[in-house]
């Protein structure tokens, strides 16, 4: 492992990924500078390589700022997980990835969990190449906060913003900002409506057609609001709420839940592609068959 | 001087005009954005513009649509709250949220209409849920035929020329937004950025609740009494300032939940509105 290098600043990254035919992997470039630490596991043969992102102590801490660059080469295939805890106070992650012909990026961090009166920025921004060959999964969710502690949605101000360019122009943009402000005599808490978890899964590229197709015809067979038995738990398999459409070429999800355990599950089983009591001889589901079961791992 | 002396200054000078006039046609072609300082419109058909425009009727459409409220109710848990306590909670959450996802749109496209088709394709990449993009796209693109065909033949004739924000906007085949096109018309009609924001939040609010007595969740007194009371007026007010305070780089969802039952107004068993 490269020890940190003292050209980048505080809190700089930089991941690079490449293809050496016919089909190893490798990192030609694997950088960055404390409070940032990168590690890779992959062993030579996997099917992708995964980089875990860790801060010293365990979290961002008050005024800590990470920037992450990110390049996959032609046909390289990059999971990136975050161990990360949570922002304390002032912190800001921003992560540049580029993606060049028929490279894939999975980014399936753990939840982002806002401490009480943190104050946190995320800015994510994914190029990728014109012919639309790339592809990528993209995973941004945020919990309540510690629940054990008693803390609920009680932060002071997040700020999450997720960014798709194809050349200077933006295909994609999900961006939110909660902030403590009252709304209507209404905390932050109480609009959130008692969910616990709130999920976005961006989805695009030729390599996840099949998990773009599974995911639709499963909303599809949502059942109906209003209809006899709806909120019902034994009707639905998952307590969560969610949607999911095509837009401008991407497949864009959102999941709520009033249990973060329950929102896991429905992404785990959404990304796992289950079908749903078929038992064994299942098809494998893109995102396995293309990195592993291990990519899965933040949501077990 | 002679005459031949003047022929000839005059001659040159003609050249010289010509040659001006030509590099003038010239400089004028290249900046096909800008367009002629359009006359003031008199402040009185402005006002008459401004009423016209805070018609409920407008923008065309807009009674098949309750912008939300119909899925927020389908998903509210037992024991339900009143009919009036949802609606006026409905309207608190979405005026938030509107204002800054939304407004900003509004408050760029007034302020610089040239980059209006810019401006829309802008918001249609950071509008992903279906159901506000098609309530936006049907809206937006009522207003522009509305503006064009009906409105624009009462403007000064250089706010409808081909160099006008408006022409350029229906030119580059935008999709077609709601926020954006109001924006543009309203500048157009010489409505000032205030109002234009107040009288946007205002439809939204006037919507919702022409919608809420449509699914008989208020009648049309309580109706009236929630669209003239002071918290209305006051989150109006608020919403507008703090859609001034966001640049559309920065324009961002902040009810994540509105989405998600927004969203799912497609999973309704039975469905009135189309939003």
């Amino acid at each position: 492992m490269a020890a940190p290098t003292p050209l980048l600043a505080a809190g700089d990254g930089l991941i690079h990924a490449r293809l050496l035919p016919p089909s190893r992997l490798v990192l030609p470039h694997l950088e960055f500078a404390y409070p940032l630490k990168l590690i890779s596991t992959s062993p030579p043969t996997a099917r992708c390589l995964t980089v875990f992102m860790l801060s010293y102590g365990g979290g961002l801490v008050s005024a800590d700022q990470i920037s992450l660059t990110v390049v996959c080469e032609p046909r390289a295939k990059l999971t990136k997980l975050f161990k990360r805890r949570t922002p304390l106070h002032i912190t800001s992650q921003r992560l540049t990835a580029t993606l060049h012909p028929f490279s894939a990026l999975l980014l399936l961090p753990d939840p982002l969990q806002p401490f009480a009166d943190s104050h946190y920025t995320q800015h994510q921004t994914i190029h990728i190449p014109t012919d639309n060959s790339a592809s990528f999964v993209l995973l941004d969710w945020l919990s309540e906060g510690r629940s054990a502690r008693n803390e609920h949605w009680a932060l002071h101000r997040l700020e999450s913003r997720n960014d798709v360019y194809a050349g200077s122009r933006l295909l994609l943009r999900d961006a939110l900002v909660l902030d403590e402000e009252l709304v209507g005599g209404e905390t932050l808490q109480s609009r959130m409506d008692g969910f616990a978890c709130v999920a976005t899964v961006i989805a695009r590229g030729p390599l996840f057609a099949g998990l773009v197709r599974y995911v639709l015809e499963r909303y599809q067979r949502e059942p109906r609001v209003g209809a006899k038995g709806f909120g019902g738990v034994r009707e639905r398999r998952w307590d969560v709420l969610w949607t999911a459409a095509s837009v401008r070429g991407f497949l864009v999800v959102k999941v709520s839940g009033r249990e973060l355990q329950e929102v896991r599950g429905f992404l785990k089983e959404m990304l796992e592609e289950e079908k749903g009591g078929e038992g064994e001889g299942e098809v494998e589901g893109d995102v396995v068959r293309e990195f592993g079961e291990d990519a899965l791992r933040c949501l077990r | 001087m002679s005459d031949t002396d003047t022929d000839a200054v005059s001659t040159s000078l003609h050249a010289e005009i010509a040659d001006l006039e030509a590099r003038l046609a010239l400089a004028r072609a290249r900046l096909p954005t800008i367009p002629a300082p359009a006359p003031p419109i008199p402040p009185a058909s402005t006002s008459h513009l401004l009423l016209l425009l805070s018609d409920s009727a407008l923008p065309l459409g807009s009674f098949a649509f309750s912008s939300g409220l119909e899925s927020y109710i389908a998903h509210q848990r037992t024991p339900r709250p009143s009919g009036l306590d949802s609606v006026s909670r409905f309207l608190q959450l979405s005026l938030h949220a509107l204002s800054t996802s939304t407004l900003p749109f509004v408050i760029a496209s007034h302020t610089h209409p040239s980059t209006s088709h810019h401006l829309d394709d802008l918001f249609d990449a950071s509008t992903t849920c279906p159901v506000a993009r098609r309530t936006s796209i049907s809206q937006g693109r009522a207003l522009s035929t509305v503006f064009s065909k009906s409105l624009s033949p009462a403007l000064p004739t250089t706010t409808t020329t081909t160099t006008s924000p408006f022409t350029t906007y229906r030119a580059a085949q935008p999709h077609g937004h709601f926020s954006v096109a109001w924006g543009l018309v309203c500048a157009a009609c010489g409505v000032d950025l205030q109002s234009t924001c107040y009288l946007f939040l205002l439809g939204h609010v006037k919507a919702v609740v022409s919608a809420a007595v449509r699914m008989g969740l208020v009648g049309p007194y309580q109706a009236q009494a929630l669209l003239a009371a002071e918290e209305t007026r006051e989150a109006v007010g608020r919403g507008v300032e703090r859609g001034m305070g966001v640049p559309v780089e920065e324009a961002a969802g902040g009810v994540p939940v509105l989405d998600v039952y927004l969203g799912r107004h497609e999973v309704l068993y039975s469905r009135v509105f189309n939003s």
